[in-house]
């Protein structure tokens, strides 16, 4: 093909080359520049802890399920992912303030999301699971399972409300670790 | 094929008969989990969860590698393939794996779906029956890598055919890669399931599986591209581009394919986000070889035309013989590959990739980019091959086209609307949806939609079947032999980087370390997270 | 870079590739292991080792753990490798004699004649060994159970757990296949109520699953029943581990706790091992 000679298809290709590292150098800012502005990556502790004994002591007893107020006005929310429940099954957080979930399982791997935000985790039995997020507006959120579980799967779906700060602080405040599961 | 005819045969009829099983698998489930159908009891959904997932992960698409390459090895090479006793026992060896790992599938007993993350317990036949699979596949590995070298040494300072050094990089990758979920059937999870260890770790697990994962996906891929540089061109009646920028993309897969899988853990709380953003960089370094294969198939496909008479900047593309089942298919491929790849930068997207984990997006995206832009070459792989298989020309060319369209469109109708339903949040993994729900019921429409595209693949699917049937008892005939593409200017002599492996292999080695190496090596000395096993079969209680 | 027709020069292609490829990780490092984090670390209130250790993967003591609400664990069994093992190992043949005593009130065959008390013939080891455990330390209830279970060790109740587990049921089985979905409680059983908080009952309690400790319901006494998933839906009974009964009690409305004690008790377990 004399009139495709070989440094002409190798300059075609090279200056194709450098249009895909131009796009993929775009994408590598666009993250980068989200990550640092909007502070938003993906979880990073890496914390262990005995997925059996969960109930008997420590952060994930019973009673320190549910949403704590902390001083700085920030919440954190405990919640069990298991076959097939999650616990509390009604998560009640307000609106406008930082909200950190922390979440682990006692028995096999889960995962959780909350429907209309980008609030997504794995949740895998022996760590535990840490999201940070905001709500801006009060509103009801559906929270399914995201992982196969085995067969209840299916039925494993939380719910979060999120209630503006006055109400919460009204009906919630009082509760040294609130939810709405009745 | 000199001999080899029958083995190929052998691998196709085999990926295709699983093929033909679980394609309408798929439609049940995708019906099942519509508004269009009540609600059933879950167990036998997941359990046809877990046959179609393994039969796509490990044997479908396994045999259909290893077939092809067998193929490639006859054909491209000028001489017959050596070493058959060793290839059927191969493909024994796969088959009796698939066997074993999916009868007790079939029970009841395993479904832990192809992913089977533990702490989730099925069958030990299960886990066996996955491992032989892929380890009988290694011996089509050790058969190509000889091949590939014995040629070099025949052939001193001559470039290796591109098919085959393209089927080497295959074959390297699949070796690589499928020591993660080996490592992890036979050092996790049945030393576990037999005793020997009380517990498990899931977060070491999922971490092993990631290995596999994403390279695994590469695996099935190469043949396709193969099949773009060296079957495409000549179909369409024109040269390949530029051989040497063939070899370039396939070396920066057999790179970048592995050592990336920590994307699929992005929201897992077992690896530090230092590591995932690290993956998430080389994920990006993977699109790089699609980019430039698109470019050369395009640019290769523009020759084809110009020869052809098309004139402009695009009337090449309507000069196209459209007629010929490969070109088609090739078109069909890219259009999905364009909608598919695009996807896959979503997921990548670090950040992003938080708004579609574990929701139907990942499972619409998956099935778009394998079920549509690789499955659809793997026919049109077959409807080339099988004339010269078989020594009996292709029947009913109009059935082939129709075929081949049927299985696009349908792939869009199931795949698209099931991305949409991912973003509005519905999560995987469910055999049924309360769609009465006011938050779910917008979802329902799309779901139902994408359920009836599901049946559009199976008329596909037995269109395909009912060609390849109908081809290999008509009438013999005289039939050309395979040939290879020519490039544009084939390549007299090549550099070493471009026609062989062993530095490659070096760096691949380096940046699994480099990239692997800590996240592994954590589990050595992090305490309490190993769990015990639950097992999923009804038979098995405590 | 070379074409068909020269020599090959030296090749640099390994050295700008690999060259290229290190580059590259040491950027991804860099940004990853120090940029980012210490972009991010505020939230946190870690100093920048500690948000570069977080970014490593290092096992953090966290600071967010602050001393846990208290209270007392709804059962001290806990479904441990170790539990698991010393269940395996229960001693029919030595429950059977203790058995002698709970044949007054479960009946020589396991099956009662009282329809507040439980039948116990063919029900799961792990769950007859959670219940005498929670019995005795208090978890449940005991009123009556207790004064029967205090002087047994720990050993007895894995033994009496075996013994029961190995009786027959005697009923027949028709729980395995179920039938239409109609009726209210086959289908909170086959496909429960997802967003009331209701997964299958047979996802737990077999046949489909089986989740630690969870009892086989098929054939049990309908009275007894109906009164533990309300004691479950009132909060009387807290002995299940993470809520995983009062969870789901909750959301059950009393005319479905009814209809489901009643559809249990009317058939059997189902049979085999």
């Amino acid at each position: 093909m004399s009139t495709l000679p070989h440094d002409v298809i190798e300059e075609s290709e090279r200056r194709w080359a450098y249009v895909v590292a131009g796009v993929i150098g775009l994408m590598f800012a666009v993250i980068i520049f989200s990550s640092v502005h909007w502070a938003a990556q993906p979880p990073s502790n890496v914390e262990t802890i005995d997925a059996s004994r969960l109930h008997l002591a420590g952060e994930f007893v019973e009673e320190n399920l549910g949403t704590a107020v902390q001083p700085d006005g920030s919440v954190i929310v405990r919640v069990i992912a298991q076959q097939y429940s999650f616990v509390p099954s009604c998560i009640i957080v307000p609106a406008n303030a930082p909200v950190v979930f922390r979440v682990t399982s006692p028995d096999v791997v889960h995962g959780f999301l909350i429907m209309g935000t980008n609030v997504n985790s794995m949740v895998v039995p022996g760590f535990i699971a840490e999201v940070r997020t905001r709500f801006d507006k009060p509103k009801d959120h559906l929270m399914p399972c995201h992982e196969y579980c085995n067969v209840g799967h299916e039925g494993m779906w939380a719910h979060v409300k999120v209630v503006d700060r006055q109400e919460f602080t009204k009906s919630y405040g009082g509760q040294p670790r609130a939810s709405c599961a009745g | 094929m000199q001999g080899s005819s029958r083995l190929v045969l052998a691998h196709f009829w085999a990926a295709f008969a699983t093929f033909a099983v679980a394609i309408p698998l798929g439609a049940w489930q995708m019906l099942v989990r519509s508004p269009l159908h009540q609600w059933i009891p879950p167990e036998l959904y997941y359990r046809a969860v877990t046959a179609h997932g393994t039969t796509f992960a490990y044997v479908f698409p396994t045999l259909v590698a290893m077939g092809f390459g067998y193929a490639v090895c006859s054909v491209s090479l000028g001489r017959p393939m050596r070493g058959l006793p060793l290839a059927w026992v191969s493909f024994l060896l796969v088959m009796a794996g698939a066997a074993m790992a999916l009868a007790p599938v079939a029970a009841g007993n395993a479904n832990v779906l192809y992913t089977f993350y533990p702490p989730l317990l099925g069958s030990s036949y299960y886990y066996l029956g996955v491992l032989l699979a892929v380890i009988g596949s290694w011996i089509w590995i050790g058969l190509m890598v000889w091949h590939f070298r014995r040629w070099k040494i025949d052939n001193p300072g001559l470039p290796v055919p591109l098919a085959m050094f393209a089927t080497t990089v295959g074959a390297l990758l699949w070796g690589w890669t499928s020591l993660g979920v080996s490592a992890e059937i036979a050092f996790l999870i049945l030393p576990n399931a037999y005793g020997w260890t009380p517990t498990v770790d899931p977060g070491l697990a999922r971490l092993l599986f990631s290995w596999t994962l994403h390279a695994i996906v590469y695996f099935w891929l190469i043949p396709t591209y193969i099949s773009f540089y060296v079957l495409l061109p000549q179909a369409a009646g024109g040269r390949l581009y530029s051989d040497k920028m063939g070899r370039i993309a396939f070396l920066q897969l057999l790179i970048f394919s592995m050592p990336i899988g920590l994307h699929h853990l992005f929201v897992d709380p077992q690896i530090g986000a230092g590591f995932k953003f690290l993956h998430a960089v080389f994920t990006g370094m993977v699109a790089v070889p699609t980019l430039l294969t698109i470019f050369t198939i395009c640019a290769s496909l523009e020759i084809a035309g110009r020869l052809r008479g098309g004139r402009g900047p695009f009337g090449w593309i309507a000069a196209l013989p459209w007629d010929r089942p490969f070109v088609l298919a090739t078109g069909l491929s890219l259009l999905m590959l364009g909608l598919g790849g695009a996807s896959g930068l979503i997921n990548m997207s670090y950040v992003l990739n938080s708004t579609v984990h574990n929701t139907q997006w990942v499972t619409g995206h998956f099935h778009l980019i394998y079920g549509g832009s690789i499955v659809i070459m793997y026919f049109a792989i077959a409807y080339e091959l099988w004339p010269r298989l078989t020594g009996r020309p292709l029947a009913a060319p109009k059935l082939v086209r129709l075929q081949l369209w049927t299985w696009s469109v349908g792939m869009v109708i199931v795949t698209l609307p099931w991305h949409l339903v991912g973003v509005m949040g519905q999560p995987r993994r469910m055999a049924y949806y309360d769609f009465t729900n006011s938050a779910l019921a917008s979802q329902g429409i799309w779901v139902s939609v994408s359920a009836i595209g599901g049946f559009v693949l199976v008329f596909s699917a037995a269109l395909f079947i009912g060609v390849l049937l109908a081809s290999h008892r008509g009438p013999a005939a005289a039939i050309s032999p395979l040939k290879f593409s020519l490039a544009v200017n084939p390549p007299r002599r090549l550099p070493k980087s471009l026609n062989s492996f062993g530095i490659w292999a070096l760096l691949v080695l380096a940046l699994t370390v480099a990239n692997y190496g800590y996240p592994l090596a954590q589990f050595v000395f992090l305490n309490k997270s190993a769990v015990p096993a639950f097992p999923v079969s009804q038979n098995d209680r405590r | 870079m070379t074409d068909g027709n020269q020599p090959t020069s030296r090749d640099s292609r390994f050295a700008i590739w690999i060259g290229a490829t290190a580059g590259l990780f040491v950027f991804a490092l860099a940004v990853g292991f120090i940029w980012l984090p210490s972009a991010q670390r505020g939230a946190d209130g870690l100093d920048l080792w500690g948000a570069i250790c977080r970014a490593v993967g290092l096992p953090s003591g966290n600071a967010r753990v602050s001393a846990p609400v208290a209270g007392r664990p709804a059962s001290q069994v806990a479904w441990t490798t170790e539990t698991r093992r010393r269940l395996a190992q229960g001693d029919s043949r030595a429950g059977a004699a203790i058995a002698q005593t709970c044949n007054n009130c479960h009946g020589a065959a396991g099956i009662s004649a009282d329809a507040i008390i439980p039948n116990l013939a063919g029900q799961s080891a792990a769950a007859i060994y959670k219940q005498l455990d929670d019995f005795k330390s208090g978890n449940r209830n005991p009123a009556v159970m207790g004064v029967y279970v205090s002087p047994l060790s720990d050993q007895n109740l894995l033994d009496l757990a075996a013994h029961y587990a190995l009786l027959p049921n005697p009923t027949g089985d028709t729980l395995s296949t179920p039938s239409s979905t109609n009726s209210v409680a086959r289908r909170l059983i086959d496909v429960g109520a997802p967003l009331r908080g209701i997964a299958p009952c047979a996802s737990c309690h077999g046949p489909v699953g089986v989740t630690p400790g969870a009892p086989w319901l098929g054939g049990q006494q309908r009275a007894y029943l109906e009164l533990q998933m309300q004691s479950f839906k009132d909060g009387t009974r807290r002995n299940d581990i993470s809520e995983q009964m009062r969870s789901v009690a909750r959301q059950l409305t009393s005319d479905e706790i009814a209809v489901l004690a009643a559809y249990y008790s009317n058939v059997s377990n189902v049979v085999g091992r």
